[in-house]
């Protein structure tokens, strides 16, 4: 009786989690080069009920029997976001496989939101400052137009500048969401890109689905109600067994 | 639940920030020398929740991590392209094609920088701009001066005195920057040096690479009605929809409180 109140409590802890990354998400929804986070839901490790066994008096497995319910577990959504046309030099996408890489305050961090600008220092940034890193450290320029071809490859007024670094990670890199659109992969080796593919002129539109959001939000929110109801039927159940059966 | 709102409430600023800016563009699409801005929007930081269980302290097992992003938040980033050139048959209307901005010179003494080049004399014979401050180096047009000329190079000539004497006024410079993003907006459209912005560079149009300059036109405001109008969109539905993520935030709060009462 009290395991079936603490099951429903779980679907109600689960609920409130996901909805936290779908409002993150939300949130998140206009933002270049933003990776959409979603929430499977894992059943807590099977719990086994025992039995006595009538002819040994040994315990014996009847079998296993689910008592919790956890979002425990982030799931990263790497698919491409919409490349939408800015028209400004220093709006970079990747279209495909990698990530531009950058380095701030001495630690390295991913990202697919090339919004970038060249700083006071001629060094290419990102809006908070970090540097952009091509294949031989930062890039630098002097004036002049700046040309950036579909393999990354930077040119001022015609004249070669420096290639980006374009870099992606091997099957299975666990990649982290730090937040001012920066990933980091921990322990992990990046490996170049062979043939990135750079748009400039573009921006990776943030890929969270609108109408699919929506959808989980309904759903969130009916599986929140379906919980607590049944938590208050578990509740009401368990007030029976106490004031009426107990009731001599 | 009280955090969520708070994620939700960025979602709704981040929007608003950015029909804000739209708002702002479109009003000044007819403005000469006129930049838009545009909301550069940037995750916040994540925070890692373990799930754990374990009956006593010093058996707790960490079951899974769950990681939950606490919302967005923007920055403005003016946007520095080329607007389309009017032609206006004005000699002292002035425009720059490419890099670089003309210098003025506040009544402060310092110096503010502007791509919106409709300047005239005044009393004085000094070239000002539209809000009356002078350009930088100051061009002084004698009494009588007639025929006023300027070239893509910035020289300034007119025909001064009873015999008309071609005579050179002066030279117009233009001002560049290592990012122009980072120069802090003042309004009218004049810009001042930041350190984010680098000093400015000044040099004679058409040489390194500063543009040349076209007498007899104004620059443009470089607002894309078209992009603005369809941005817009979005960022209402976007606002929308953060509104109905904050009622379901609400009405699940609402549901959790009534358990309680029960």
């Amino acid at each position: 009786m009290i395991r079936g109140i603490y099951t429903a409590a779980a679907g109600m802890v689960s609920s409130v989690t996901r909805l936290m990354r779908l409002t993150n998400n939300m949130a998140n929804i206009a933002t270049p080069g933003y990776k959409q986070d979603l929430s499977p839901t894992d059943t807590f490790d099977a719990l086994l009920l025992a039995r006595i066994d009538a002819q040994t008096g040994a315990p014996a497995t009847i079998g296993p029997l689910t008592t919790y319910l956890v979002a425990d577990r982030t799931e990263l959504d790497l698919g491409q976001g919409n490349l939408r046309q800015t028209g400004r030099d220093l709006d970079l996408a990747v279209s495909g496989e990698g990530f531009f890489v950058v380095q701030r305050d001495g630690d390295t961090y991913y990202t697919r939101n090339g919004s970038f600008l060249v700083g006071a220092n001629g060094q290419l940034q990102t809006e908070d400052g970090g540097s952009v890193l091509g294949e031989g450290g930062p890039l630098t320029f002097g004036p002049g137009m700046i040309g950036v071809s579909a393999d990354g490859t930077m040119s001022v007024d015609g004249v070669s500048a420096g290639r980006l670094s374009v870099v992606t990670f091997p099957q299975g890199t666990a990649l982290r969401k730090v937040g001012d659109s920066y990933f980091q992969a921990e322990g992990a080796t990046p490996v170049a890109v062979a043939r990135p593919q750079v748009a400039q002129g573009f921006l990776e539109e943030s890929n969270v689905d609108a109408a699919r959001s929506m959808l989980d939000l309904l759903a969130t929110q009916r599986s929140f109600s379906a919980s607590q109801r049944l938590l208050q039927l578990q509740d009401a159940a368990l007030q029976k067994a106490v004031n009426e059966i107990g009731r001599l | 639940m009280s955090a969520l709102m708070g994620v939700a409430a960025s979602g709704l600023q981040a929007q608003q920030l950015r029909m804000d800016l739209i708002a702002n563009n479109i009003a000044n699409v007819n403005t000469p020398g006129f930049k838009a801005s545009r909301a550069e929007l940037r995750d916040n930081s994540y925070e890692v929740r373990t799930v754990s269980v374990g009956s006593s302290a010093a058996n707790i097992e960490v079951i899974g991590e769950a990681v939950v992003g606490t919302g967005v938040s923007g920055t403005t980033r003016r946007l520095f392209g080329q607007g389309a050139l009017q032609s206006t048959e004005v000699a002292t209307d002035l425009a720059v094609v490419g890099e670089g901005f003309f210098q003025v010179r506040l009544t402060d003494g310092s110096t503010a920088y502007t791509r919106d080049g409709v300047f005239a004399a005044d009393h004085e014979g000094a070239l000002v701009n539209g809000d009356g401050y002078r350009l930088e180096p100051a061009i002084q047009l004698p009494a009588g001066a007639y025929d006023l000329s300027i070239d893509s190079l910035g020289t300034v000539t007119a025909k001064v005195g009873a015999q008309g004497t071609l005579t050179t006024l002066g030279t117009i410079e233009l001002a560049q920057f290592q990012n122009p993003a980072g120069l802090a907006a003042e309004g009218h459209g004049l810009f001042t040096v930041t350190e984010v912005s680098g000093a400015a560079r000044t040099g004679a149009p058409g040489q390194d690479g500063a543009g040349a300059i076209a007498s007899g036109s104004r620059e443009q405001s470089n607002v894309d009605l078209a992009s603005e109008l369809t941005d817009l969109i979005t960022a209402q539905r976007a606002y929308s929809m953060m509104l109905k993520v904050v009622q379901s935030i609400d009405e699940m709060t609402a549901e959790a409180i009534a358990m309680v009462r029960a």
